[in-house]
């Protein structure tokens, strides 16, 4: 099997050749077939995937519509189920009455969990780190500390290292996200959210996740109505914004 | 394709219908085709739900090829939406293991070479998907969080900040992924 360059590849695909360097590559596809193909392959994959795992608008609306009109061409049981429904004899349709009554107590119990008191909280709360191996920064011991104690929720351990790291490097807004998390998890909710109102007011890419996790302290502190009101203060556009809608309905 | 000049076919309105998500359209396709749809895979041992999901898939399957691969109708609409429909019940019955013989596969009338060639992208173009689909779920989790959000509308350098890497690495990484992904096609197919 013949190896070709992928990075060359990837930025050639992606427009990120110019000059001498995109002439030359364009030469070489020139006289090579299989390079040729190569490309064409990486292509047909990028665009495949990208269909796959970020459908259009129109698509998703198109689907939409479709989940419409379904029940009303579809009824969704067949003539074959529906007969058989007639002659369930009635001691069997008892003991799956109360077979239910099992399963829905069951469900309700499940849902309800008087058993788990902050749930809703540490089931949105709860994130890991990227790893450091995995990110290729090197020589960074101080944050692969952080990083572990955080990742086995250590928090309170984690936050000397996270101080001094920030101390060095002030506008390191990705430290500064975990950071203020850290504080959150290790019992520290005023000083997080303080932490993380800064982030909000900020131009990074953690902005909006930072108002998901204020909206979280105040859910901490079981303050839902200022826990709602940051909710929606996130926009239809931000990554975290299908989350946030989705702690909503539960609160 | 041979690009000799094609005519299409005044049934191309569906398929633009579809790429428009226009509701009226949406709405003919399903009063004129759903029943005969249903009909057939309901007389081939599947339930209306069956039917449901298969009429949707196909008719997304169609937009997409209509969307990325510049599909044109140069037949009829309905013998196309009903071959395409067949032919992904005969592969669900198949998955099923439950393949038997099926009642009534080819009486259609009318049917045109171009309905069997259109019919044949469209499945290429589905058995193609799942190999990339099923060969990037094999990728290690970080690699496949990486070229997910490469292809995103995100730009790469936002992209970069929010894993909490640099630039040059993300694209290093990238190509790393991109290779990995294309060896394991590669392999799949040659097996």
């Amino acid at each position: 099997m013949n190896t070709f360059d992928y990075d060359m590849i990837s930025r050639y695909l992606d427009g990120e050749m110019n000059g001498e360097e995109l002439k030359n590559f364009e030469a070489l596809l020139q006289q090579d077939n299989d390079l040729q193909k190569e490309v064409a392959l990486v292509k047909e994959l990028n665009e495949t995937l990208q269909m796959k795992l970020h459908p259009d608008e129109n698509e998703l609306a198109l689907a939409d519509t479709m989940k419409e009109m379904r029940g009303e061409y579809f009824s969704g049981d067949t003539a074959a189920e529906q007969s058989t429904a007639k002659i369930i004899p009635i001691k069997r349709s008892r003991w799956m009455m109360a077979a239910a009554a099992v399963f829905i107590a069951v469900v309700m119990l499940t849902i309800w969990s008087p058993w788990k008191k902050d749930s809703l909280y540490q089931h949105y709360a709860s994130i890991e780190m990227p790893g450091v191996a995995e990110r290729g920064v090197p020589s960074d011991s101080l944050l692969k500390l952080a990083t572990d104690r955080f990742n086995e929720k250590k928090f309170t351990d984690a936050l000397p290292a996270f101080e001094t790291i920030l101390k060095g490097d002030p506008q390191n807004s990705y430290v500064h996200y975990y950071y203020a998390i850290a504080l959150l998890q290790s019992g520290q909710t005023e000083r997080s959210r303080n932490e993380l109102i800064q982030l909000v007011n900020g131009t990074s890419v953690f902005r909006y996740d930072a108002g998901f996790y204020v909206a979280l302290s105040y859910l901490k502190e079981k303050d839902n109505a200022n826990c709602a009101v940051w909710l929606n203060n996130i926009p239809a556009d931000a990554g975290v914004y299908n989350k946030a809608q989705e702690l909503l309905k539960k609160l | 394709m041979p690009s000799e000049a094609k005519i299409i076919h005044t049934d191309q309105r569906f398929v633009t219908g579809l790429l428009q998500n226009d509701t009226a359209a949406v709405k003919e396709i399903y009063d004129r085709f759903a029943a005969k749809v249903k009909g057939y895979i309901i007389h081939n041992s599947g339930s209306e739900d069956d039917a449901a999901d298969i009429f949707q898939e196909s008719l997304i399957d169609i937009y997409q090829q209509a969307k990325y691969k510049a599909l044109q109708l140069t037949c009829p609409f309905e013998p196309f939406l009903l071959l395409v429909c067949k032919r992904k019940w005969l592969n669900e019955l198949k998955k099923r293991e439950r393949q038997g013989v099926t009642k009534g596969t080819e009486e259609l009338s009318g049917i045109g070479e171009d309905v069997f060639a259109l019919t044949e992208e469209v499945q290429l173009q589905n058995e193609k998907t799942f190999l990339f689909m099923a060969m990037f779920k094999q990728l290690g989790e970080r690699c496949q969080e990486i070229i997910r959000k490469c292809l995103g509308k995100k730009p790469q350098d936002e992209v970069a900040e929010e894993l909490g890497i640099s630039y040059a690495y993300l694209r290093k990484k990238k190509s790393e992924c991109t290779a990995e992904l294309i060896k394991l096609v590669k392999t799949k197919q040659a097996s």
